[in-house]
C-alpha cells in the first residue's frame, strides 16, 4: 500500500511544506514564494495546497502530517535559558511564550483548520529538529551509507549533531548543545557587521575575501574553545542572545573596538577583517568536526544539512581537504528543508518505506526542482489575457540559440523554466541570467536590476562536463553549494597590498580579476553551479548554445527577484519583476518577451518600499 | 485571542516569570546550572552523547498535545524525568498560560490560495 506524507516547517523563519510518497520526493516549496512575504514564517497553507495538487490528492488521503521540531523540548530550552539569564530575560520570555505556547504548540490545530482534517492518522507527528536535517541530507543523497553532520543555530537543544546513515536508517550519536553553536557564533558576527541575522550570513561570507584574519586569535582566545575533536564551547560572557534581542553585548564591542556597524552604513576594513576572521574559525571547526565524524562513523562519504551547511566557502575547503571520498549537501539546508526532512524521516523511520536510490548513482532530489511549473498553454493564456506581446519559439534548440545570442549581445534576461527550485538558491528555473565575460555586467545587473550595490560577484552556471575548463573542481556542484577557485590561467593578478589598504570596495569590485569578471570573487573564487542535462534540459541547452556562440560555457545566474523580494514563482510574478527592472528579455517557458515591445507598466505605490533588506 | 484575553495572558506570563521562574535563577546561579556558560579546561571533549541515538515510533508521537492539560502533563513528566522537579512544579501554570495565549492565525485575505495556479 502506498504511503503519502506531508512535512511541515513553520513558525520560525521561512516556512515550507514537502510531500513524499513511498519515499519518493514529489513536491516541496517555501511559503514565501506564494505569499510574496520574504522568509514568511506563517503556517505554510499555500505551500501545502501546492504539494497536495502536485500529488493529485486530497488532505484526507495523507497518511501522516509531520512537523519538523519538538515544541516541548524547545520550550524546555527556553525556560531553562530564561531561568539562567534571570530578570533581563523577561522580554525574551514574553515573546517566546507567545510564539511557542501561543502558536507552535498548536500546530495540530493549525493543520486541522487549514486542511480540514489530519489525514488518516488523525494526528500530527513530530520529528526532532536535527533528525529532520539529517534525513533531508541522507535520504536523497547518492550514498548507501554515510557519515552525517548537521550544523545550525539551534533546534530544540542541539546545535550540532554527528551520526551515521545506512540501511538501518539514521543514528545521531553525539551532539553539541545550546547555547554553544557555530550557527549562532556566525550570526553574532553577521549582526555585529550590520547584516540581518538568519539571512545576512551569506553577505558576511561574501565579505570575507576582502579581509584578513586579523581578529582570528582574539576570537579563539576569548569567544570559542575549540577542541581537536571539533567539539566546542562559546564563552557566553560576550554574547547577548541569552537575555536580550541582540546577538552580542558591550564586552563583545570592547573586544572589537566599538559598537556594531549600523545597517546600510559604509562597510569598513574592520567588518572585512571580522568577516574573514570568523570565516577562518568556522572553517577550522567544520574540518575538525568532519574528521571526527569520519573517525566515529567509519563511513567514506559525508552528508550535511543545517544552516551552516550553506557556507559554501567552508564546503569547498572541506571537499578539497579530502577527509571524505564524496560529500553531498542538502540545498534546502535552512529550516525550510526541515519540512522535507520531517517527511522523509517519517517515511523511513515511522512507516518503514524502503529507501529510493538512483540507479545512475546520482541523488534523488531531482535537481531540487520540486516546486510548481507552468505549461506553455498557461503562460500563453496569461500573456494573451493581459495583451502582453510575445514571440513563441517551440523548438527548444532554436529557443536556446535565440536566448544565448541575446545574452552574448549583453542583454539581461529573466528566465522562468520548469519547476521552481526548493531552497534559497535559484538554479536556472527562476533565474536572471547574463554574460559573465563583460566587465560592466556585474555593476549593470546590480544597479539596474537588483537595485543594490554589491560587493559580491554573481554565481556562474556551467555545463557539468566542462566545469574543469573554468574552475578547479572535479565533482558536480548542482546546487551552488561549493566555492571553487577559478583556474589560474584565467585569472588576472593584482596588487594584494594595495587591495588590503583600500577601503573603497566598489573600486576593487569593478577591477577585472579574470576573463570571467562578473563571477570571479576578489580571492579568484566562484560559487559554481554545474548543470546536468537530466536535471534541467532547457537550462543545459541554453548554456551549451552560449558556448557555441561565444566559446564560453558559463553564464551568470542570479535569483529572479529584486533585493528583499522572494524569488518569483508564477509567470505573473516574473512579468512584474521584469517590468519593474531594466531587464531586456523575459523567457516564460517557450514564450519570449522583449522589453522594448511591452506596453507601459503602471503600478500604484512605490514597490521598493514593500521589501526589506537582508 | 481577543485583546482582553491578550491582556490576561500577558499578566499571567509575567506572574509566571517573576513569581515562579525568577526565584529559580538564584539556585541556577549558585551552581545548579542548566547548561555550561563557557569552556571547561578539564573536559576532554564537549560532545554530549545522546541517550537515544535513533528516533523510535513513539518519539514521533510523544510531543502531540491535544489541549493545554495534556501539554501540562507532558511537560511535568519531561521535567521529572530530567531531574528538574522545581520546573515540573511550574508546568500547570505554563499550561494555563498556553491556554490563554492560544492564537489561531488570521487567514490573510490579501493572498489568494490559488496564487500558484494563476487564475
Ligand atoms: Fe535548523
Amino acid at each position: 500500500m502506498s504511503t503519502t506524507i506531508l512535512g511541515i516547517s513553520s513558525f520560525y523563519h521561512d516556512s515550507a511544506a514537502a510531500l513524499v510518497r513511498d519515499g519518493e520526493i514529489v513536491a516541496a516549496a517555501q511559503e514565501e514564494r506564494f505569499s510574496r512575504k520574504k522568509h514568511d514564517p506563517r503556517f505554510p497553507r499555500h505551500a501545502i495546497n501546492y504539494c497536495l495538487e502536485e500529488a493529485f490528492i486530497e488532505a484526507d488521503e495523507l497518511d501522516a502530517i509531520v512537523f519538523y521540531d519538538n515544541p516541548l523540548l524547545t520550550w524546555d530550552r527556553v525556560v531553562k535559558n530564561c531561568v539562567m539569564a534571570g530578570e533581563p530575560a523577561f522580554e525574551q520570555f514574553e515573546k517566546a511564550a507567545a510564539s511557542i505556547l501561543g502558536i507552535k504548540l498548536w500546530v495540530q490545530d493549525y493543520a486541522r483548520r487549514t486542511l480540514g482534517c489530519l489525514g488518516r492518522s488523525g494526528r500530527v507527528l513530530f520529528t526532532d529538529h536535527h533528525f529532520a536535517h539529517a534525513a533531508s541530507a541522507f535520504y536523497p543523497s547518492p550514498f548507501r551509507e554515510a557519515a552525517i553532520l548537521t550544523l545550525d543555530g539551534v533546534g530544540e537543544w542541539d546545535t550540532t549533531a554527528i551520526g551515521r546513515g545506512d540501511d538501518d536508517g539514521i543514528e545521531l550519536a553525539q551532539v553539541i548543545e545550546y547555547p554553544h553553536s557555530l550557527g549562532l557564533l556566525y550570526s553574532a558576527f553577521t549582526y555585529f557587521c550590520g547584516f540581518k541575522v538568519n539571512s545576512g550570513e551569506y553577505k558576511l561570507m561574501g565579505l570575507a575575501p576582502y579581509g584578513r584574519p586579523v581578529y582570528e586569535r582574539i576570537i579563539r582566545d576569548n569567544l570559542i574553545d575549540l577542541k581537536d575533536d571539533g567539539s566546542f564551547r562559546l564563552n557566553m560572557e560576550y554574547f547577548g542572545y541569552l537575555d536580550s534581542f541582540r546577538m552580542t553585548n558591550e564586552r563583545f564591542d570592547a573586544l572589537f573596538g566599538g559598537p556594531p556597524r549600523q545597517p546600510e552604513s559604509r562597510i569598513t576594513r574592520r567588518e572585512m577583517d571580522l568577516a574573514m576572521s570568523v570565516q577562518a574559525v568556522l572553517e577550522d571547526a567544520v574540518l575538525r568536526l568532519a574528521r571526527h565524524a569520519r573517525r566515529e562513523s567509519g563511513a567514506p562519504n559525508l552528508v550535511m544539512a543545517g544552516g551552516v551547511a550553506l557556507n559554501c566557502v567552508a564546503n569547498g575547503k572541506l571537499l578539497r581537504e579530502g577527509i571524505f571520498d564524496h560529500i553531498w549537501i542538502q540545498p534546502a539546508s535552512g529550516d525550510a528543508g526541515g519540512a522535507l526532512g520531517a517527511a522523509l524521516m517519517a517515511a523511513h523511520g515511522y512507516f518503514g518505506s524502503p529507501r529510493r536510490m538512483s540507479p545512475g548513482g546520482r541523488d534523488t532530489l531531482k535537481g531540487s526542482y520540486l516546486g510548481p511549473a507552468y505549461s506553455s498553454a498557461e503562460v500563453r493564456a496569461f500573456l494573451e489575457r493581459h495583451g502582453y506581446p510575445y514571440e513563441r519559439i517551440e523548438d527548444p534548440d532554436g529557443r536556446a540559440r535565440t536566448v544565448a545570442q541575446a545574452l552574448a549581445d549583453g542583454k539581461v534576461t529573466g528566465f522562468l523554466s520548469g519547476r521552481m527550485e526548493f531552497g534559497p538558491r535559484a538554479l536556472g528555473a527562476r533565474s536572471i541570467i547574463g554574460d559573465p565575460r563583460s566587465e560592466t555586467m556585474q555593476s549593470t545587473m546590480n544597479l539596474k536590476i537588483k537595485y543594490r550595490e554589491s560587493f559580491r560577484p554573481f554565481a556562474p552556471s556551467c555545463l557539468a562536463e566542462n566545469a574543469a575548463e573554468y574552475f578547479d573542481l572535479d565533482v558536480e556542484s548542482p546546487y551552488m553549494l561549493l566555492v571553487a577557485p577559478v583556474r589560474e590561467e584565467r585569472c588576472i593578478p593584482f596588487d594584494r597590498e594595495a587591495f588590503y589598504n583600500n577601503e573603497d570596495m566598489l573600486q576593487i569590485i569593478n577591477q577585472a580579476r579574470s576573463d570571467l569578471p562578473a563571477i570571479t570573487h576578489v580571492d579568484f573564487s566562484a560559487r559554481v553551479q554545474t548543470v546536468h542535462p537530466d536535471d534541467h534540459p532547457d537550462y543545459y541547452r541554453l548554456i551549451r548554445a552560449f558556448r557555441e556562440i561565444t566559446g564560453f560555457g558559463v553564464i551568470i545566474n542570479t535569483s529572479f527577484n529584486v533585493r528583499g523580494e522572494p524569488i518569483v514563482c508564477s509567470p505573473a510574478d516574473a512579468y512584474r519583476c521584469f517590468m519593474r527592472t531594466e531587464m531586456d528579455l523575459l523567457v516564460l517557458e517557450d514564450c519570449l518577451l522583449w522589453k522594448s515591445n511591452q506596453p507601459a507598466f503602471a503600478e500604484a505605490g512605490d514597490w521598493r518600499k514593500d521589501y526589506e533588506l537582508d | 485571542m481577543s485583546s482582553i484575553d491578550g491582556g490576561k495572558a500577558r499578566a499571567r506570563v509575567k506572574k509566571l516569570f517573576f513569581r515562579k521562574l525568577l526565584p529559580l535563577s538564584d539556585m541556577a546561579r549558585r551552581g545548579a546550572a542548566y547548561f555550561p556558560m563557557g569552556a571547561d579546561p578539564s573536559a576532554a571533549t564537549y560532545y554530549v552523547a545522546r541517550n537515544a541515538t535513533r528516533m523510535s515510533r513513539g518519539d514521533f508521537e510523544a510531543p502531540v498535545c491535544a489541549d493545554e492539560n495534556e501539554f501540562g502533563k507532558k511537560l511535568a513528566a519531561l521535567w521529572e524525568r530530567s531531574g528538574n522537579p522545581e520546573l515540573a512544579k511550574c508546568a500547570p501554570e505554563m499550561a494555563a498560560c498556553a491556554g490563554l495565549l492560544y492564537a489561531p492565525e488570521e487567514i490573510d485575505d490579501e493572498v489568494s490560495p490559488f496564487i500558484y495556479v494563476m487564475f
